[in-house]
């Protein structure tokens, strides 16, 4: 891996990996209120669903960015940084 | 990333909102009672309940089976009403958010990485491993459930994500089938009423276990049996014959569906998101008959099947969500917890189905579905016991109830020893020789 995209790598993992931390820390100091509010249904239902979308994209970037420090990448890294899809799929519809 | 996703959800979230008649009509009627209970009169056997979003509250009697003298007060709870002589009695009451301990706190981290490497591997096994271990840490089956789905729509959006620029989720058929798996799920709903207005609680687990043992048992024996024909090298991967007869149908709509490669009727996409949906809905394990069902109905390849299981269960997740959120069930901090191990897990687990063959996929997808039948397998005659169908002693039920417990333990280690032992056994032989790392090759 090239210096800058490691530098960059690492800023990312470093930022998100704060984030998160600190997302978790606000959520679980504040339990009682989040409980409360979180579980009064009707259109406070977008509190939940909201907040898990929000962790999924920040503890999301953490964790992909944490597997491909420890050099856990996909073998076909080439078409997946593309975003190119169908290489292994096809090979069973051309039989 | 984050555009696309935030972009996948708003449409998700629309469309689910739209689709939910709880959204219009409020909470959903048909969900058990939350509240506080203000008081409790141990001589009359009432309690003093105020319901969720309600001021004034209310006197209801005690079923004989509860003890009023463990019966807290101040605290919200769920309230589970019978009907007993023509009256409506109280007859469970169980305290809604559990207190967070660090023991808890960790064992749900880890429940939620092997879930989440399990469904990142076979596209299926979040919800049918978590639900009931969540349930033996002691959280309520309604919350347990709740929150489950909540966390599974924004895990299933990473890993397929992840999946999908991996070029193996075919976003177009999961939201096809997605569709049809709402409808599904509908219909289990109504099944599972009428089952349980029928014969009671005992009847509907004894149902529910013979509908997990019937399609475990038969789908992971052919799964695994078709695993070992290719692990053998003998046999190539090829479409099934019924997949080829359905692939022959061409009434309108037609689609073409680029990363399985397909172009098929949407109507034979049907009865897969019925079939999956069906399941969702009755033992929450939709990809145990959607992947079999894309790969020897549709004729999709396994990695295929899997991936694109993940984009189906983002609409269903979703979907569910949705309507336990707008009923308040979801305890977001459990959701948060088990979402922290599975996001790590599911991403793990996608990164590992680029270094794997095809028989891989099904042998670990067999091995899981086959040891989890076994385990509900010796839940049923505690259950026929419980309906008095069949004579049994305490010492047999403790017997078949650890039976069933070591059994789902046994599932989960195997599964993830596989997903774990695969994946760097793959990442071994690829820096070994970077040829043998493209499982084409």
């Amino acid at each position: 891996m090239a210096s800058s995209e490691r530098r960059k790598l690492c800023a990312t993992l470093l930022l998100s990996g704060v984030v998160s931390i600190s997302s978790y820390i606000l959520v679980f100091t504040h339990q009682e209120w989040v409980t409360r509010n979180f579980t009064r249904g009707g259109v406070y239902a977008m509190l939940p669903l909201a907040t898990a979308f929000y962790f999924a994209l920040v503890h999301g970037t953490f964790t992909s960015g944490l597997l491909h420090m420890l050099g856990l990448r996909a073998a076909t890294k080439g078409a997946a940084d593309r975003g190119q899809a169908g290489d292994a799929s096809r090979e069973k519809v051309q039989q | 990333m984050i555009t696309r996703l935030s972009a996948i959800f708003t449409a998700g979230l629309l469309f689910a909102a739209s689709s939910v008649p709880a959204v219009a009509g409020g909470v959903p009627k048909d969900l058990p009672p939350t509240g506080i209970i203000n008081s409790v009169d141990p001589q009359t056997r009432t309690i003093v309940f105020r319901p969720q979003g309600v001021d004034t509250a209310m006197t209801l009697p005690l079923a004989e089976s509860v003890d009023a003298s463990c019966i807290s007060v101040g605290s919200r709870v769920i309230v589970r009403m019978e009907q007993r002589d023509g009256l409506a009695v109280v007859a469970g009451i169980s305290t809604m958010f559990v207190t967070l301990t660090p023991v808890l706190l960790i064992a749900l981290v880890l429940v939620g990485l092997v879930g989440g490497m399990l469904s990142g591997f076979i596209g299926s096994g979040g919800a049918f491993v978590m639900t009931p271990s969540m349930m033996s840490l002691g959280i309520p089956g309604v919350v347990a459930i709740a929150s489950n789905m909540c966390h599974k729509f924004p895990k299933a959006l990473v890993g397929g994500y992840k999946r999908y620029r991996y070029g193996q989720a075919d976003l177009k058929l999961g939201l096809v089938i997605g569709g049809s798996a709402i409808v599904g799920v509908q219909v289990g709903i109504r099944v599972q009423k009428a089952i349980l207005a029928a014969w009671g609680q005992a009847g509907s687990d004894l149902y529910l276990s013979l509908a997990y043992v019937a399609v475990l048992l038969s789908f992971g024996t052919y799964v695994l049996f078709d695993a070992w024909r290719l692990w053998r090298g003998g046999v190539e991967v090829k479409t099934s014959a019924l997949a080829l007869a359905v692939q022959k149908v061409r009434i309108p709509p037609v689609m073409e569906f680029p990363v399985a490669g397909l172009k098929l009727s949407v109507w034979v996409t049907v009865p897969v998101g019925l079939a999956s949906g069906l399941l969702v809905a009755t033992i929450a394990a939709g990809g145990l008959v959607g992947v079999p069902g894309s790969i020897y109905a549709l004729g999709t390849t396994a990695i295929v099947a899997t991936a694109t299981q993940l984009v189906t269960a983002f609409v269903m997740g979703l979907y569910g969500a949705v309507y336990w959120a707008v009923g308040g069930f979801v305890d977001i901090r459990l959701t948060l917890l088990i979402l922290a191990g599975s996001l790590l897990g599911i991403q793990f687990a996608a990164i590992g189905t680029t270094y794997v063959k095809d028989y891989t996929i099904k042998y670990t997808m067999g091995v899981a579905m086959l040891i989890v039948a076994a385990s509900r397998a010796a839940k049923v005659p505690v259950l026929l016991a419980e309906l008095h169908w069949m004579p049994l002693s305490s010492g047999a039920v403790d017997r078949f109830e650890s039976v069933s417990f070591w059994a789902l333990i046994a599932a989960l280690s195997s599964a993830c020893a596989i997903v774990f032992g695969a994946t760097i056994q793959g990442m071994l032989r690829a820096k070994r020789n970077p040829c043998a790392c493209d499982p084409k090759a």
